[in-house]
């Protein structure tokens, strides 16, 4: 039994990747449906979100997104940029569409567009409900001169029409006027927001972060942001309201993902268990690395 | 590297990989498209290639990763800030209203030629002879950049998270008193006698372990070793978080290889 927790904790790694790729298949095929429990902070996120008023409502303010990731943490991001926007056009909001990210705009704006489709034939319009104002830099001064007026650093969205042709941006032109700022970030722009916006011109924010940030970017709330939605989970969850809140038909491939995330992490679980008890035992013998 | 094996592996892939975006043409996909999807998902699976063995065809994907990457900035850069902040204002007078620096526009246009040569500067690292010119560039950019970010960053990091901090005894009283309002969204009180007293005295614990003018002996030396221990979770918070992010790109992939590439999933 010995000589068997040893080898096993000696097993080529390559073993440990076919598992996890085997895993990660199965459950797209055979799906377990395993229960999606909201989080307190993606439940934040969301009622400051399903707090804003139709874009028809005189008092009506835009929620300015900022989707600042890119193709390496799209996994993550997309489906969170995906159901965010989706729960916007559901409730006839308005939305600003920014990126700090060069490699990110194009994702941003063909995320963007394509959601928008979705919502066509329910009213929502270019330049009424969504404006896509596209890349820019440097980000801190970016955020800093929002905090003056929009109109400093954009004045005119990605097809050249001046934000002041746009009825969506009517008495709007800092962050006084804007409902919240959200973040969707595989960086450390949260942070920047935070301290050029937040700090500096009282900003309402929230963010969407990827895990790997999630814990680091926590002692943030509720002080400085007002929620967090954080990685594949959070974005599982964000679906999984607005699809029982009857915003949207279905779930997306956050939900679609998550059965895979959890069976590997009992996996990984369950090998760092094994391979511990092998290491102990190898040197105990002096067999183990 | 260069057995025989090694070489019908490699045509053999090449082979798969032109038979895969033919097979896709021929049943109904469009060229262009198709030729997308074909590059993203043979470029996923050469990646990946490197989980069982460095090979020739992921070095070549690596590359030229990183070549587009670069490319693509090097444009985004040229036509979406140069362009527009640049030539536009500078050669085209295309200025904003307010734009102008000393009460006057024109002046705001012929400063930009300050940054313009700033950034030429830079360019001088190519030629040693002349590289220190673009120390000059340099301390521009961080003494602009420090001199936005500095005193921001400190009430963002310190200022506003010493306040947080120090509010914690008043957040345990609250929550003994069974007010479910200490903070939005959390409203059980319970968890927060419990996790508050805790968050106090890990965080004083956590900054006791790196105050080194006194020997971590007797009392300061359990407080220290608590502090470590609270570290130490934290830190296994983040890396548990790490591998779920880590899985979450990998699920992607998969799911881009399963719906969007071989149409085996429904969208």
């Amino acid at each position: 039994m010995r000589d068997f927790f040893i080898k096993l904790s000696q097993m080529d790694r390559r073993w440990v990747f076919l598992g996890v790729l085997v895993l990660t298949v199965f459950p797209f095929f055979v799906p377990m449906n395993l229960p999606i429990v909201t989080t307190r902070y993606t439940q934040l996120v969301y009622d400051e979100i399903d707090s804003i008023k139709p874009a028809s409502d005189p008092d009506s303010k835009p929620i300015l997104l900022s989707m600042d990731y890119d193709p390496g943490t799209l996994a993550e991001l997309g489906p969170m940029a995906k159901a965010i926007l989706r729960h916007i056009f559901a409730r006839k909001g308005k939305v600003i569409v920014i990126s700090f990210m060069p490699t990110g705009s194009a994702l941003a704006e063909e995320t963007l567009r394509s959601v928008a489709r979705e919502f066509e034939d329910q009213g929502i319009k270019e330049g009424e409900n969504f404006a896509f104002l596209g890349f820019t830099t440097p980000a801190a001064a970016v955020i800093q001169s929002i905090g003056r007026d929009i109109r400093d650093n954009y004045p005119t969205d990605t097809r050249k029409v001046p934000l002041d042709d746009m009825p969506m941006f009517r008495n709007v032109h800092n962050y006084q006027d804007i409902h919240i700022v959200l973040d969707l970030a595989g960086n450390n722009y949260p942070v920047t927001w935070i301290s050029n916006a937040v700090e500096r011109h009282k900003a309402r924010f929230a963010m969407g972060v990827t895990n790997v940030m999630a814990a680091d970017f926590t002692p943030y709330i509720p002080q400085q942001s007002h929620g967090m939605i954080g990685g594949l989970r959070g974005a599982a969850e964000y679906e999984a309201m607005i699809v029982a809140q009857g915003y949207y038909p279905k779930v997306g491939d956050a939900v679609r993902g998550m059965d895979s995330q959890s069976i590997i992490h009992v996996f990984i679980i369950g090998l760092i268990f094994l391979g511990n008890l092998g290491y102990f035992l190898g040197r105990k013998t002096g067999g183990g690395r | 590297m260069k057995s025989p094996l090694n070489m019908g592996i490699g045509v053999g892939v090449v082979i798969l990989m032109v038979a895969s975006f033919f097979y896709k043409v021929s049943f109904g996909g469009e060229f262009i498209p198709s030729f997308g999807l074909w590059v993203a998902a043979w470029m996923t699976l050469i990646i990946l290639s490197f989980l069982y063995k460095d090979n020739p065809f992921y070095k070549a994907a690596e590359h030229i990763m990183v070549g587009l990457a670069m490319a693509y900035f090097a444009i985004y850069y040229i036509f979406q800030v140069l362009e527009p902040r640049f030539y536009n204002r500078l050669v085209l007078n295309e200025l904003q209203p307010g734009e102008q620096l000393f009460g006057s526009p024109e002046v705001f246009r012929w400063a930009l030629i300050i940054p313009a040569i700033l950034g030429c500067l830079m360019l001088t690292r190519i030629f040693p002879k002349v590289a220190w010119m673009s120390r000059w560039s340099i301390a521009a950019t961080i003494g602009l950049g420090s001199g936005l970010a500095i005193p921001v960053t400190i009430q963002a990091n310190i200022t506003t998270q010493i306040r947080a901090a120090s509010q914690l005894p008043l957040d345990y009283m609250t929550a003994l008193h069974g007010n479910a309002e200490v903070m939005p969204g959390f409203t059980n009180v319970h968890l927060w006698q419990i996790g508050v007293p805790l968050l106090m005295i890990g965080t004083i614990c956590g900054l006791m372990y790196f105050f080194f003018s006194v020997p971590h002996r007797g009392v300061f030396g359990y407080a220290a070793t608590f502090g470590i221990w609270i570290l130490m979770i934290g830190f296994g918070a983040s890396f548990g978080y790490t591998v779920m992010a880590r899985l979450s790109l990998f699920i992607g992939r998969v799911l881009f290889l399963l719906k969007d590439w071989l149409d085996w999933l429904p969208t």
